[in-house]
This record gives C-alpha cells, sequence and structure tokens, in this order.
C-alpha cells in the first residue's frame, strides 16, 4: 500500500468515524469502488484529465444520488476531483481494511455469482469467525466469473468452494 | 733403290765406279750429310713431337671414346635401371590407385548405408512423433470438448435453487473445518 493510498483511507475513516457510520461507508465506499472497477465506461470516464473535474464530481454525484450516503458521496467526489479515480478500489480496500480493525474486525472478501442474502451473509461471517477465530466484516461482490458457489479472501487466505476453480480442475485433470 | 742408281752411274763414262766426279761425290756426300743432319737436328725433332701429339691426340682420343663408351654404357644401364624402376613404379601406382579405388569404393558405400540408416531412422522416429502427436492432439482435443460439454451441462443446471444449495454448503464446509 502506497503512502497517498493510505493517507486517503486515514481521511475516509476520520469522515466515516466523524459520521459515526465507519461500517455503513466503508461498505458503500467498497461496493462504489467494485462499481467502477467492474465498468470500463465509467472507470476511463472518471480518470480523463481532459474532462473537467467538477463535470467528473458531477457524474458521481448524479451516479449515486439516493442510492449511498451524503458523506460516501463526498468521499467519492473527493478522489475523483483529485485525479486518482485510478486508485479508487486500493483506497476503498485500505479504508476497509482500517475501518475493520478499528472495530476489530478482519475484512473478507467474498465473491459470489449471485447475490447472498442477509441470512447467507450472517451464517457465512459466523462460520468464518469459528474457522478463522477472528470477527469478519464481510464485503460481498457480485461477480458472474464465479459461476456459482463462493471465493472467500482474508488477508492473504483464500478459500476457493466456486464452480469456476472445479471446472478448472477437472481441465487440468483432463 | 739406291743399288740401282750406283749400278746406273757405274756406267758413265769417267771410268770410275761413280757416276760422276769423286768430288763432287764427295761434297755432294757431304752437303746431303748437312743438310740431313740439319733436317734430323731441326725437323726431327718438330715432326717427333708432331707424331708425339698427334700419337697423344690418338690416345687422348681413344681414352675420351673409351670415356664416351663406357658413360654411354653407363647412361644405358641406368636408363635401364630406371625403365625397370618405372615399370615397378608403374605397376605400384596403378596397385595403389586400384587399393585406393577399393577403398573409396568401400567407404562410400559405408556411408552410404550410414545415410540410409540414419535417414530409416529419422523417418522411424518422425512416424513415432507424429503418432503421439496426433493422439495427443485428439486427446486434448476430445478433453476441450468434454469440458466445454461440462461447463454446458453446468451452467445449464445452475438455476437459482442450486446457487443458494451452492453457497449454503460452502457455509456448511467452511464452519465445519
Amino acid at each position: 500500500m502506497s503512502d497517498r493510498v493510505s493517507y486517503y483511507a486515514d481521511a475516509m475513516l476520520s469522515v466515516a468515524r466523524g459520521e459515526g457510520n465507519i461500517g455503513g461507508i466503508s461498505n458503500e465506499m467498497f461496493t462504489v469502488a467494485r462499481a467502477v472497477e467492474s465498468n470500463d465506461d465509467l472507470r476511463s470516464t472518471l480518470v480523463d484529465q481532459r474532462i473537467p473535474a467538477d463535470r467528473r464530481q458531477q457524474i458521481v454525484e448524479d451516479l449515486l444520488d439516493n442510492k449511498a450516503s451524503a458523506a460516501t458521496v463526498g468521499l467519492v467526489s473527493m478522489v475523483v476531483g483529485a485525479g486518482r479515480a485510478g486508485e479508487l478500489g486500493k483506497m476503498a480496500d485500505a479504508f476497509a481494511a482500517k475501518a475493520a480493525a478499528e472495530q476489530s474486525l478482519q475484512v473478507a472478501t467474498v465473491r459470489t455469482a449471485v447475490p447472498m442474502t442477509a441470512d447467507q451473509q450472517t451464517r457465512l461471517a459466523a462460520a468464518l469467525k469459528k474457522s478463522t477465530g477472528k470477527d469478519v466484516d464481510l464485503k460481498v461482490i457480485v461477480d458472474p466469473s464465479v459461476v456459482g458457489g463462493v471465493v472467500t479472501t482474508i488477508g492473504d487466505t483464500v478459500i476457493d468452494g466456486s464452480v469456476r476453480s472445479r471446472l478448472s480442475k477437472l481441465r487440468e485433470t483432463l | 733403290m739406291n743399288t740401282d742408281l750406283f749400278f746406273i752411274a757405274a756406267e758413265g763414262p769417267n771410268g770410275y765406279f761413280f757416276p760422276s766426279d769423286f768430288k763432287e761425290f764427295i761434297w755432294g756426300s757431304i752437303s746431303f750429310l748437312i743438310v740431313a743432319s740439319l733436317l734430323v737436328w731441326k725437323v726431327g725433332p718438330i715432326i717427333s713431337k708432331m707424331l708425339n701429339d698427334a700419337q697423344a691426340s690418338a690416345v687422348a682420343e681413344a681414352n675420351t671414346s673409351d670415356t664416351a663408351v663406357r658413360e654411354a654404357e653407363a647412361e644405358m644401364a641406368s636408363l635401364k635401371t630406371e625403365l625397370g624402376d618405372a615399370d615397378a613404379e608403374g605397376r605400384r601406382i596403378v596397385a595403389e590407385a586400384h587399393d585406393t579405388a577399393n577403398q573409396l569404393r568401400v567407404d562410400e558405400n559405408a556411408k552410404t548405408q550410414k545415410m540410409v540408416n540414419d535417414m530409416w531412422e529419422r523417418a522411424q522416429n518422425d512416424v513415432v512423433s507424429m503418432r503421439g502427436q496426433a493422439g495427443s492432439d485428439i486427446q486434448g482435443e476430445v478433453s476441450a470438448q468434454a469440458i466445454t460439454a461440462a461447463e454446458a451441462v453446468v451452467l445449464e443446471s445452475l438455476d437459482s435453487q442450486t446457487h443458494v444449495g451452492l453457497i449454503d454448503d460452502y457455509i456448511n464446509q467452511v464452519g465445519a473445518s
């Protein structure tokens, strides 16, 4: 993690702390970052320095209007206006890690092909706590490339129960 | 012949045995002796020398001839020897050329045989390799088709219920580990 990414993450954490909503803002930042990463047109637009900063910020505000908290919209707008939209994902990850650490949690990034229900997320968090011995902050990402099942990443540990990996193993076997 | 001259002179008119005056005879004899002595004294050595020179020249020529003859004979013998040597050398060269030709033929045959053997071995290796490659290609193609079919079957069977089941199974496995 670069110093700049860490500084931005600290700033985001300070804002979230001031808002008294560290977990919520962290989740929203994580979700927005994944959405930007998965949309090539949106990402190239937000990083395009030829487009005036206020225009790019306006795009962010229009997209997130009524879909995220004002603090989240303000943080994303700040990053885009500073011309650092290309690093938004890393900043959101760092922010999530710092926010989880502040709450004595560990970030668990969960990728599924279809959205998980709240019950499934609760049971998965409990299962991960039982498995790792730590409380986890689930960050769920819907990723069709998983095909089916779940891939969980906690720190450097990857628990891969996806259909994609099973098909890959089948391909290697054949 | 001198005797005949004496007899002819004795028939001369002077009444002497000699054909003319005795004084004339004496002076004539003395003159003759003087001329003869001069001839013997002066011309004799010259003639003798000439004869000796001629004899020496003849001897030298004879020696030269003998030497030339001997040299010619030696040359002839040498030529005969060389001719004999040339014949032997010719036979040796012919034999050597024959041996060389035979060796070349043997070497060429061996080289050709080796080349044929190498080509045959390469061809066999190529056949084996191509057969293996063809087998691998077919196996790869079959595997790819099988994987494609398996993926198609899996994707087709992944309805919402299956997704829920896969996630629940995953949660149970994580909790059990």
